[in-house]
């Protein structure tokens, strides 16, 4: 009884906040656009969707299911520059290309899922990172499909019968992806595969003996955090309009890795969380000029060490000191802590 | 042309086997991977151009002080950000995370203190070639490979005769026993920051002179270094120096009998060869 | 419950909003609220390794911006500059570019620097009616199809065709060596073209990536094709200081023939190593313009010894274009800018060689310079000379 009540509590956001806070945030995010007066500013948050989406996909693979990659960045990649090909050259429509290009980065996770997921922990990290770093060789020297070094540019605008998605109603469109992919990360961990997966996490040596394909099921948890990172690199390049493998670097996987340690690996808020972090902080810091990276890092560090939950389970225990403080007041003296 | 390809092949290949000797010492004892290890490497440089340039002390003076100053920052490392958490029995990742956050710290300070244009690294022989056998070889190349071999020479008989070094030895194999047995872990830990502090800073010290020292000069080597130790074998710190020379020789000699275009992926090809056929590195014990 | 719901939603809400704190972010900006300034934005690496490009561009532009501030200004108004680094990533010059045109209401946009950036800058500012100068050499910058883009400088196909004649006219073995980032790549396919279409052939055709510290690979091949020059297509930064050294130390003496703009790096950094390179540039050193400005540009900003002396001359000159054009449209900039500077400009500048008209606009022309203004530089003694015409 006490597990599952943990358990739902820390994976169950909504428990915590309830439908009245939900509306609100729902209200303040459909709100943002129409309030927000500078473009620059609307473009730092869909940023920040898109960083979401990606750290909600992985987070899947990593906080709830054990596996750490430190490829990620490659399915980014894949993502956009399938759907940038598949535009530019075969004139597909944006939405065709982002449909196949999420699809196709799904399947080259299955595809690198079935060799690389029989590595554990370092190994299997080290095996993502080379994988991220392929993909970044392969855009690079393949210049007749990528054009190489020069990237690609001039990539239009996605038009929804005939109206330009661009700006505010980008905005909507990765809020939207957003909204659906936090939506399915709920319904898949709330499953029975989701159980499984954790069970994985939990002890992936005793996991067979309760009936769970060990392998398949981290494949396919892969294959659903390729697809969220996909997606979010198909939209990266659409908002963009331009995509070179410098944008696609070793840093984009360590990011992942990064936004969800930060926020607070295997809950729902932890990834958004650590997404927001990531894309705001270098951001605010402009201001300071050549120390403002120095500051990022030393912020990292201080979240690092001291939230050891990541910055959700330090608010959620923050929150339950606070309640049990009020428990304590009122029992009489004497009694000892439950 | 082959001696001098294989030559530089074996030159290059001993930075990348100090930088991943670093890596593997660290892993060894606590399982970390150092993110900062490139930027290690990097400052050992800068301090290097300091110490010659600014202060004009000569270069043995420079090289102990530089060892100094990186066994100093390696200590800074591991009380500030690794034992915290280690004592708080936090996860790998997260302190793994750690050191990322302190090569960041670590990349832009060395840009705010030392500037933002690359640098000039006095070369130690004065002359660019020295002569043997008929064959022009690269000075700097062999004062690198000469202070290389000495280093190791050090390292092995630290770890397989002193006291010391066999009990680090035992606590990177079994750190449950080694506990057992009365040996002080963190010392252990310690130890391996210091090591790889001071190992990284002297490969800086080696490679700088080679074209120049920037402050971005730790990413691509560290990352080299890094698939030296994978290749190697994470187990044993000296076969890095073996996945270094197979990374170095590789690369030069392709480029040099193939195409320069196909040099850069071969540091990883090996590593995902490494990786698939036999994970736990070449002279890696298999878990 | 009602704790936790209660610090929960706070703490979302506060995460929703904070993009509303991004206003704050500030910038290098020179703040002069009022009736009609001329605002400014300078876009570039002004830090990490390719710090000298930005830094130069700023530093060129400002001394421009401030001696026609001290002479009153255009029309009465002045102008303001605000400076972003973009760390020479596309992504970071979109967010910058961004940032300066909808929160700072730029009128006119210097950079971004570097032509990765500027290709992906383009597309933000051209929609927007943004004159926007760009001293990049990609020759895909300057296009019809992206009329507020003009260019401070020259393309590197027309820098190519310079270079070109100058090959076959001097050389018969040449050598070539490209950059894999690119720059490197664009200028490699350039002149591979060229070659092809005059029916020659390289001796030795190799790549070197920046981030590599030995490259003796390369050296070794470019000695097996005993050439009489070696092309080196890339930033001629640190990098070739790298290759150099591998030269030497292997008894390789060649000499090189560089993209253009040598910058400050290549002589710190390659002293005698570097002894003898050329470059096609845009600076004509024994011009009395360029004298003037040197002394102008040392004094103002504390330079000692060398600095990349185009990528600062060049922003000058384009501000100098600007001025005429701002001075026909009294100071409007956007679409009536546009049309001024299409109309002609010229300003008989410190690039361009001497006996040559100079910078210049058009409508057909969006580019300052072409092959004919441009003049070839070489190192001699640590300094950069100009060449006398072929």
């Amino acid at each position: 009884m006490h597990t599952t009540k943990r358990m739902s509590g820390r994976l169950g956001a909504p428990k915590v906040i309830g439908t009245v806070g939900w509306l609100c945030v729902l209200l303040a995010i459909l709100s943002f656009p129409l309030l927000v007066r500078s473009q620059y500013v609307l473009h730092i948050s869909i940023v920040i969707g898109l960083a979401v989406i990606y750290g909600m996909g992985y987070n899947l693979l990593f906080g709830f299911c054990g596996q750490v990659s430190f490829g990620h960045g490659g399915f980014f990649a894949v993502g956009a520059y399938a759907s940038v090909l598949m535009v530019l050259r075969l004139g597909l429509s944006f939405w065709t290309a982002l449909a196949i290009a999420v699809l196709f980065t799904g399947l080259v996770g299955f595809l690198l899922g079935l060799p690389v997921l029989k590595l554990h922990h370092h190994y299997l990290a080290m095996a993502t990172l080379a994988f991220a770093v392929i993909v970044e060789s392969v855009v690079v020297q393949w210049r007749e499909l990528t054009r190489g070094p020069v990237g690609l540019m001039g990539i239009p605008v996605p038009s929804f019968f005939g109206v330009p998605v661009h700006g505010v109603s980008f905005y909507y469109l990765t809020f939207l992806f957003v909204v659906l992919g936090y939506i399915v990360a709920r319904n898949v961990v709330r499953s029975r595969f989701g159980r499984a997966i954790l069970a994985i996490k939990e002890n992936e040596e005793a996991a067979p003996s309760l009936g769970i394909n060990v392998r398949l099921y981290k494949t396919i948890a892969l294959t659903i955090s390729a697809l969220y990172a996909g997606l979010a690199g198909v939209l990266y390049a659409f908002l963009n309009q331009f995509i070179g493998p410098e944008c696609f670097t070793l840093d984009l996987s360590v990011t992942a890795v990064l936004m969800t340690v930060m926020g607070g690996a295997g809950t729902f808020l932890g990834p958004v969380v650590g997404a927001v972090i990531v894309s705001i902080l270098p951001e605010l810091l402009y201001g300071f000029e050549e120390y403002h990276l120095i500051i990022y890092g030393l912020v990292l560090g201080f979240f690092l060490l001291f939230l050891p939950k990541g910055i959700v389970g330090g608010v959620s225990d923050l929150a339950r000191h606070a309640s049990a403080g009020k428990l304590r007041a009122r029992r009489t003296p004497g009694q000892k802590q439950p | 042309m082959l001696s001098q390809i294989v030559f530089s092949g074996i030159y290059m290949g001993c930075i990348y086997g100090l930088v991943g000797m670093g890596f593997a010492l660290i892993f060894n004892s606590s399982k970390i991977f150092n993110f900062a290890q490139g930027e290690f490497l990097m400052l050992g440089a800068m301090l290097y151009v300091t110490f010659t340039t600014s202060l004009n002390l000569p270069f043995g003076i420079a090289l102990i002080l530089c060892i100094v100053s990186m066994g100093l920052i390696g200590v800074c490392l591991e009380v500030l950000g690794i034992n915290p958490l280690r004592r708080r029995n936090a996860e790998t990742i997260r302190i793994v995370m750690v050191t990322l956050a302190f090569g960041i710290i670590s990349k832009n300070l060395a840009e705010a203190i030392w500037g933002k244009y690359p640098l000039k690294a006095k070369e130690i022989l004065k002359v660019p070639h020295v002569q043997i056998a008929g064959h022009l070889f690269r000075a700097q190349g062999v004062i690198i490979i000469a202070v290389t071999a000495i280093l190791l020479m050090i390292l092995w008989y630290f770890f397989e005769r002193t006291m010391y070094g066999k009990a680090y030895r035992a606590s990177a194999f079994n750190v449950t026993m080694a506990y057992l047995s009365g040996i002080n872990v963190r010392a252990m830990v310690m130890t391996s920051f210091v090591l790889s502090g001071i190992l990284g800073g002297v490969a800086g010290v080696l490679v700088g002179p080679l074209a120049f020292v920037s402050s971005d000069m730790g990413a691509m080597l560290g990352v080299k270094g890094f698939c030296a130790a994978v290749i190697g074998g994470m187990g044993n710190p000296f076969g890095a120096v073996i996945g270094g020379l197979l990374i170095g020789l590789s690369e030069n000699m392709v480029g040099g009998f193939i195409s320069t275009r196909l040099m850069q992926g071969l540091s990883f090809m090996f590593l995902i060869l490494v990786l698939l056929i036999r994970p736990q590195g070449l002279l890696g014990v298999s878990e | 419950m009602k704790n936790k719901t209660r610090l929960a939603i706070i703490l979302i809400i506060v995460f929703s909003f904070l993009p509303f704190c991004l206003q704050a972010g500030g910038t290098e900006e020179k703040t002069q609220e009022g009736v009609g300034v001329i605002k400014v934005g300078i876009l570039g690496p002004m830090a990490g390794p390719q710090a000298d490009i930005g830094l130069t561009m700023r530093d060129g532009s400002i001394l421009a911006m401030e001696e026609i501030n001290a002479r009153g200004g255009i029309a009465g108004k002045k102008f303001e500059w605000i400076v972003i680094d973009d760390e020479a990533t596309p992504a970071k010059s979109v967010n910058g570019a961004k940032k300066l045109i909808f929160e700072n209401k730029i009128d006119i946009l210097l950079g971004p620097a570097n032509s990765g950036c500027a290709l992906a800058v383009g597309e933000v500012t051209q929609p927007n009616k943004i004159i926007t100068i760009v001293p990049g050499q990609n020759s895909l910058l300057t296009k019809p199809e992206w009329d507020y883009v003009f260019r401070s400088a020259v393309t590197d196909v027309e820098m190519a065709k310079c270079k070109m004649n100058f090959l076959e006219d001097n050389f018969k073995r040449i050598a070539v060596i490209h950059e894999t980032n690119a720059y490197g790549e664009h200028w490699y396919q350039t002149m591979l073209k060229m070659m092809t279409e005059r029916g020659l052939k390289f001796v030795a055709d190799e790549s070197l990536d920046t981030s590599t510290f030995d490259l003796m690979p390369q050296a070794t091949r470019i000695q097996k094709g005993d050439p009489d020059i070696l092309l080196y297509l890339g930033s001629y930064g640190a990098a070739v200081v790298n290759l150099a050294k591998a030269e030497r130390s292997i008894g390789l003496s060649i000499a090189h023939l560089g993209p253009g703009y040598a910058n400050k790096s290549t002589i710190d950094l390659g002293g005698q190593d570097v002894e003898g390179a050329m470059f096609v540039d845009t600076t004509d050193l024994n011009k009395p313009q360029w004298k003037e400005f040197e002394q102008k540009y040392r004094k103002r900003f504390n330079i000692v010894g060398v600095f990349n002396v185009s990528n600062a001359c060049q922003p000058y000159d384009a501000v100098y274009l600007l001025a005429q054009g701002l001075e026909k449209t009294k100071g409007q900039a956007g679409e009536a800018l546009r049309d001024a500077l299409e109309q002609g400009v010229a300003v008989d500048g410190v690039i361009g060689s001497v006996g040559t008209p100079g910078a210049r606009w058009s409508k057909s022309r969006h580019d300052a310079l072409m092959a004919d203004d441009l003049v070839m530089n070489i190192v001699r003694g640590g300094e950069f000379v100009t060449l006398p015409p072929r």
